[in-house]
């Protein structure tokens, strides 16, 4: 039985644990259950729908605005520019701070999917906290498969752009996928990242530095597992262009 | 709260009644009260309005269909059967590229597009965002306020996180969040009324 409406409900009635979870969800941070849960109850709850339309907006907003015009945040240093993106499946990308953790644990008995609470930095870097910084994210277009000749398309970052996260579509073979990103003659390897599992809408997503793409052309490989073997299934030739 | 969803159910079943009857204001109603979240839905998987925009009017399609020849055998689970058509859709979109509209040759949904209206907070244009943006920021006097709705909203850092980093205390932490969210509820609404 789904016990996510009745927890979101109680979840709901409190003003801190509505604002996480508003939060929570505009940061795709909830489980599949919850996820239902509150989406359906913005469906027929016009405020709780406003005041996540009011926070959507104002990220949006912020986010728009140049990155000199608003307060520095310190971002943590990051030790090496390959940083593959965990497959949701795999305790997706998000960590319980204690907060919630306590108050999951008191709902542990009810629900038997654990509630996470996301920081989207986790999800474009993983490990400890990338903090503020600005991405970029580009989907591939993907009806191609292997033998198609390689399309080449440009990529243009934004200005101030710290990583990249390219969306790659799934081949429809059972996986786990593999992502490389490599320089054009296939030897020097900027990214990879193995047992990759496609989302919902079947893509899969990896990130990289944008300090540590490569000037001029790079090469993305999607492989999917064969038997013990990985088998490449297409190859894009990307240009990544730096504004200013 | 769950007076709430008993009157969701009780409109969606009413909703759900009228239609099969062949009630055409009962589909306007329809429109006017699910498309906004589900735009919403769609909008936050694809960052794309207009996307979002095409996968819900195709979604109303599909529903209409159903609903008019009393396809949904539970008329009180509508909301959860127009979210699960606009995710197929959207699934669909995924997997196909599809870029062809569907054709609606009785014009239904066009006359449905005439009531849209955008949501209460749907801001159209980048240079309006800044506008905004920087309005905010100036009624947040205090730097720490900037600082934290930056860290929050922008950066993706957790409460905890940031009541560490600028020795806050959690009342704190959520009397900056509303008041900044008030502030920007009014500018909005001055926005919005050309103020």
């Amino acid at each position: 039985m789904n016990h996510a409406p009745d927890l979101l409900d109680a979840l709901l009635g409190q003003p801190e644990e509505r604002q996480r979870l508003i939060t929570l969800y505009l940061r795709d941070g909830m489980e599949d259950d919850l996820l239902a849960a509150f989406e359906l109850r913005l469906m027929d709850d016009p405020a709780l729908l406003d005041e996540v339309e009011l926070e959507q907006a104002m990220v949006d907003s912020l986010r728009a605005l140049p990155p000199e015009t608003v307060p520095a945040v310190p971002a943590m240093p990051v030790a090496t520019g390959i940083e593959p993106m965990p497959p949701p499946s795999h305790g997706r990308r998000w960590r319980p701070p204690p907060l919630w953790a306590a108050a999951a644990g008191l709902m542990v008995g009810i629900l038997s999917h654990a509630l996470w609470v996301g920081v989207r930095g986790d999800a474009l870097g993983g490990g400890a906290m990338p903090g503020i910084e600005p991405a970029d994210v580009f989907t591939l277009d993907t009806r191609r498969g292997a033998g198609s000749e390689p399309l080449r398309t440009t990529l243009e970052l934004s200005r101030g752009s710290r990583r990249v996260v390219l969306q790659i579509a799934s081949s429809g073979d059972p996986g786990p996928y593999r992502v490389r990103v490599i320089d054009s003659g296939r030897k020097v390897e900027y990214l990879r990242s193995d047992d990759l599992q496609p989302d919902t809408f079947g893509l899969l997503q990896v990130a990289i530095r944008a300090d540590a793409l490569p000037e001029g052309t790079c090469v993305v490989v999607l492989e999917s597992m064969d038997g013990s073997a990985w088998q490449e299934r297409r190859a894009d030739v990307l240009e990544f262009k730096r504004r200013g | 709260m769950q007076d709430t969803l008993h009157t969701g159910e009780t409109v969606a079943r009413d909703l759900a009644t009228r239609i099969r009857a062949g009630d055409r204001l009962a589909e306007t109603e329809l429109w006017q009260r699910y498309s906004r979240s589900l735009v919403l839905m769609i909008l936050k998987r694809t960052r794309d309005r207009a996307q979002a925009e095409d996968v819900v009017q195709d979604c109303f399609r599909i529903a209409l269909g159903h609903l008019r020849s009393g396809r949904l055998e539970q008329p009180g689970a509508l909301p959860a059967f127009l979210r699960g058509i606009a995710l197929n859709v959207l699934s669909t979109e995924f997997r196909d590229r599809q870029r062809e509209r569907v054709t609606d040759p009785q014009g239904e949904l066009m006359a449905m597009r005439v009531d849209e209206s955008p949501g209460p907070y749907e801001i159209h244009s980048e240079h309006e965002r800044r506008t905004l943006a920087r309005r905010l920021m100036e009624q947040l006097p205090m730097a720490r306020d900037r600082e934290l709705l930056n860290r929050y909203l922008v950066g993706g850092q957790d409460k905890a996180e940031i009541c560490r980093a600028l020795a806050l205390e959690p009342g704190q932490f959520d009397r900056v969040l509303h008041r900044a969210k008030e502030r920007f509820r009014e500018l909005f609404n001055r926005h919005g009324s050309g103020a």
